[in-house]
């Protein structure tokens, strides 16, 4: 694949690096000529000297030809116009950009670039986790809509604690002879993909009985995160 | 008619009392107080000196919504075309202005429906013809 990367800062750089690893084509296209002088030394000729939003430089590095352009600079309105102009000046069939401030999210998607990247986010989720130490983390948005990975550690006096971890997917009903009946639960896209205990992790049988402090790994969606977290923490 | 321009620059200075002359209502916002107080003196314009980052949350739950035409004149031109595209395509105004110092910009945004002031002479006309439309 041939990737025309705008922006060498440390994430240009470093993508180049990996793509260059991974044996794609790879040009990286950075406006400051000092900056070009680094990281020749580093990368090689490879890194051209020029502006990402000006047409000319943006043939030059060859973008007629160009699988996916990536716009890495530091700023998310000069990461907007270089996709613009990749997508509608040379038709490049992938656009990706970072973006920094997480409201720009919407009009970069608006606008058509392919594949947006919010550090923005990123860094607040990590932030957040890191400062507040929650019990609820988001770690990681897979590639299906609205799907992600999330870890629940279970609290002391959750209901859970004590119980095997089919349970989660059951609701108990009483029924009218006394006897508990179990029927199917409402979880249609979370299922748990490894149990955490003491430093090691076990795979999540329907048997495993989970303990206070577990620390639960779980696919889950929009719809229903906040009603498995319910499930794995709360008193029911 | 409700204008709303972010950036107070010379463009604005040039084109906010004449808007006002015409009868609209001007908002400007900029995070420089002492050049708003400038512009206020010259003419009578409100203005909101707001900075990064709560900018763009003013522009999104504020005044943007409730404008009907848009100018982003900062001397930046990448920031205004950032926020001239999110006037038009997410708060759906008609009329919104764009300046664009580099020609090759100027060219390249004027067919996507921006309409684009390049800061010479003829940027009040083309101005005062988007108002009129």
């Amino acid at each position: 694949m041939f990737v025309v990367i705008v922006g060498c800062s440390a994430t240009g750089y470093h993508l180049a690096k990996l793509l260059l690893v991974a044996q794609h084509e790879v040009v990286v296209l950075e406006k400051s000529q000092a900056r070009c002088q680094l990281m020749w030394d580093e990368l090689g000729s490879v890194v051209m000297q020029g502006d990402g939003t000006d047409q000319v430089d943006l043939r030059r590095a060859g973008l007629t030809r160009a699988d996916t352009v990536v716009a890495v600079t530091d700023r998310d309105a000069t990461n907007l116009v270089v996709c613009q102009m990749a997508k509608l000046s040379f038709s490049v069939q992938r656009t990706v950009a970072i973006i920094r401030d997480p409201r720009n999210q919407t009009i970069f998607r608006v606008l058509g670039v392919d594949s947006v990247v919010n550090v923005g986010d990123l860094v607040l989720d990590t932030l957040e986790r890191t400062v507040v130490g929650s019990s609820f983390n988001h770690l990681a948005y897979l590639g299906v809509p609205n799907t992600m990975l999330v870890s629940i550690t279970i609290p002391e006096d959750a209901t859970i604690v004590g119980r095997k971890l089919a349970e989660v997917y059951f609701r108990e009903e009483p029924s009218d002879n006394g006897s508990e009946e179990e029927e199917e639960d409402t979880f249609q896209g979370s299922f748990v993909t490894v149990v955490v205990r003491g430093g090691v992790a076990m795979e999540p049988s329907g048997e495993l009985v989970l303990e206070a402090n577990d620390e639960i790994y779980a696919v889950t969606t929009f719809a229903e995160e906040s009603h498995l977290y319910q499930k794995l923490t709360g008193i029911w | 008619m409700q204008i709303l321009i972010y950036g107070c620059t010379r463009l604005t200075d040039a084109l906010a009392p004449i808007l006002v002359q015409d009868g609209h209502q001007v908002t400007v916002l900029d995070p420089d107080s002492d050049r708003l107080a400038l512009l206020r003196k010259q003419a009578d314009v409100s203005t909101v000196w707001v900075a990064e980052p709560l900018m763009l949350d003013y522009l999104m739950q504020g005044d943007m919504a409730g404008s009907e035409a848009f100018f982003s004149l900062t001397g930046d031109d990448h920031e205004n075309i950032l926020l001239s595209q999110m006037a038009s395509h997410i708060f759906n105004i008609s009329r919104v202005m764009c300046h664009l110092s580099d020609p090759q910009l100027q060219d390249f945004y004027q067919p996507l429906g921006i309409g684009v002031l390049n800061g010479g002479p003829d940027s009040l006309s083309a101005a005062r013809d988007l108002l009129e439309e």
